[in-house]
């Protein structure tokens, strides 16, 4: 399994590398002026992240491996990057116009998969969402991951004061309805294009990082308590050092398997959004934008394919962050 | 006892205050920042008062704004500008009723899927309801939605909440049903490995060696292991009486909080906004003492430590 993952992940790589250098150096067909702007951002996204493919092929491969979900889960994850990264540079010009009189064709020698309500191609449609829907929902997942765990560390380490000025905040905005901040960070501003990609990341995450905050806090105020930690302070290791060396090897592996629930939280919540028409919105496709389709009474079945993408990369990131919470340490750092 | 008990509780109430105190100036602050909306078209003869004249003067300053924001409730600023109080009134029952079916529905069977799933943990059952779950949860609530209503005519269900107390708990059922998968799906999982620690412990192998009937053990030495965190859930839950349900009610067409909630944070009507934060500021507060006592109380009834 691990040497499958292994040139899995290497081979993708390869290919996500060659095809942002490709999408670099060719010259650019227009699409859009914010469509081109995607191509160019996916085209180093695809460099950037097939590199880290290469280098990271050991711990995926190692990570991927630890049971039968998780595999197919990490195959699942990195088909869909690999994609995802390299779409928006083989859609050919033209594939996004809308044709009124297409709308809901039937696959054709043209339109692979058909066409969409509007009479876009499918298949481009779906291609070119795909980036916008998987990056934000990366983001958002980290972003939170940072504020939470940065909250949660400085609230279980120093606790007091800090503790509880850091556990109101999190109880705050546990107990509001996250869809009103989302919502009104999303709307007040009114932004556009990537702007607004960047508002709905800080909406979701600013509406997201608390089960982060938590769950470092509970694992950093059990640490704190141990009785090497006290030998380390005896030692004279200043508290940083104490922090870097032994309290992040236990705090990090189960912030990474939180990240990856709450990516998944971060689709389906973005996805929700969408839906509303207050999340994504054009000349920027998400797929769950492109779900509301599936409301028409003339909705065909290949309609469902966004939905059953968002569906299948939520479900493989939940089953990821399973396995990668089976995988804590538990023995102290020496 | 009393004593620190009255401590205890006053400490809650003054957290509480301050938290729905944060909230309330947390949407004050982001309404103030954000660029006004713009304004309305002007009103023809005969229509409804325009959002500028449901807008009270609340003074000029954002600091005499504030104080008036937070000492009243008010009317909306969304025309026909009704007194908020009213609108709760005729919206709140409709999530709380939704909600408590769903809640009611979803909590028994959880905690019925998660019992099952630790007594038969690595069998094929425990790995069909694992998957079952993580399926429901990972398909989002509005495809979930969607293909209920799709189903209500054949079924023969109608699924809008309107007419005689009949019509109106049957239409709960296909709302109330697929939030219910959607609260069951996420609580299944917390819960199934609280009743595997309890299945593999200690204290259920000590009394099965005894010969205590397998009722018995789950009864005396899984279920209060399971019901701490269950109740905890359930407790985090109940805001949803109060919040409601965006997606489902919109695609079921229920005019109830969740429709409300969005019409006002997308027009930033921020009485309603804040009315509706605050009161579910309150029940978390609330549901999260009830569930904290709640789990006090199964400790000192609870097995022998």
């Amino acid at each position: 399994m691990i040497p499958l993952l292994r040139g899995l992940a290497s081979a993708l790589g390869m290919g996500m590398v060659l095809a942002g250098v490709a999408a670099l150096v060719a010259p650019a067909h227009e699409l859009h002026e914010a469509l081109d702007q995607l191509r160019a951002g996916t085209a180093v996204a695809a460099c950037a992240l097939g590199a880290l493919m290469i280098l990271l092929r050991g711990p995926i491969s190692r990570l991927g491996a630890a049971s039968g979900p998780t595999t197919a889960a990490t195959v699942v994850l990195l088909l869909l990057t690999a994609l995802a990264v390299s779409a928006p540079s083989l859609v050919p010009a033209g594939a996004l116009d809308v044709d009124l009189s297409l709308r809901h064709a039937a696959p054709s020698p043209g339109h692979l998969l058909g066409n969409d309500a509007q009479g876009r191609d499918l298949l481009a449609a779906t291609a070119l969402a795909a980036p916008v829907t998987l990056a934000v929902a990366l983001s958002t997942a980290l972003v939170a991951a940072a504020l939470g765990g940065l909250m949660g560390l400085a609230g279980g380490w120093l606790g007091r004061g800090v503790d509880l000025g850091g556990r109101l905040l999190t109880d705050t905005l546990l107990s509001a309805p996250s869809l009103v901040f989302q919502l009104l960070v999303v709307t007040a501003f009114q932004p556009e294009g990537f702007t607004r990609l960047g508002y709905l990341v800080l909406a979701l995450s600013a509406t997201g990082w608390m089960g982060a905050a938590r769950l470092v806090r509970a694992e950093v105020q059990a640490l704190r308590g141990a009785g090497w930690v006290e030998s380390a302070r005896i030692l004279g290791l200043s508290e940083l050092t104490i922090v870097r060396r032994h309290v992040l090897p236990h705090v990090l592996p189960l912030l990474g398997a939180w990240t990856a629930a709450a990516a998944a939280n971060a689709m389906l919540a973005e996805a929700a959004l969408s839906w509303l028409g207050l999340g994504i919105q054009p000349p920027l496709l998400s797929w769950g934008g492109m779900v509301q389709d599936l409301r028409g009474p003339t909705a065909t079945l290949l309609d469902a394919l966004p939905a059953v993408l968002i569906a299948t990369t939520a479900l493989s990131l939940a089953v990821l962050a399973d396995g990668l919470a089976g995988t804590k340490r538990t023995a102290p750092n020496s | 006892m009393a004593g620190s008990l009255i401590a205890a509780l006053t400490r809650r109430i003054v957290y509480a205050a301050a938290l729905c105190w944060l909230l309330a100036t947390l949407l004050f602050a982001i309404t103030e920042v954000a660029p006004p909306a713009p304004p309305p078209p002007p009103p023809s003869l005969g229509e409804e008062p325009t959002e500028d004249f449901c807008r009270e003067r609340l003074g000029t300053t954002p600091m005499d704004r504030y104080v008036a924001r937070m000492t009243t409730v008010g009317r909306s600023w969304t025309p026909p500008c009704a007194p908020i109080t009213t609108t709760l009134g005729e919206r709140l029952p409709k999530s709380a009723r939704l909600a408590g079916f769903a809640i009611a529905l979803a909590w028994p069977l959880s905690l019925l899927a998660a019992l099952t799933q630790g007594a038969f943990a690595g069998r094929a059952i425990d790995r069909v309801i694992t998957g079952g779950a993580v399926l429901l949860h990972a398909w989002p609530v509005f495809l979930l939605a969607a293909a209920a209503q799709r189903a209500a005519p054949t079924l023969g269900l109608p699924s809008v909440g309107s007419g005689s107390a009949a019509n109106q708990l049957v239409s709960l059922v296909l709302p109330g049903a697929t939030l219910a998968m959607l609260l069951a799906s996420a609580w299944v999982r917390t819960l199934r490995a609280a009743a595997v620690d309890a299945f593999e412990g200690p204290r259920v192998r000590a009394a099965r060696a005894r010969g205590l009937a397998e009722a018995t053990v789950v009864g005396r030495y899984v279920l209060p292991s399971v019901l701490r965190p269950a109740i905890t859930l359930l407790g985090l839950a109940l805001p949803r009486l109060v919040g409601g349900t965006v997606v489902i009610e919109r695609v079921f067409g229920w005019s109830a909080m969740g429709g409300w909630l969005t019409e006002a944070a997308v027009r930033r009507d921020l009485p309603v906004l804040t009315a509706i934060t605050l009161l579910t500021g309150v029940v978390v507060a609330l549901a999260g003492a009830l569930a904290d006592t709640a789990n006090a109380a199964l400790r000192t009834d609870g097995g022998h430590e």
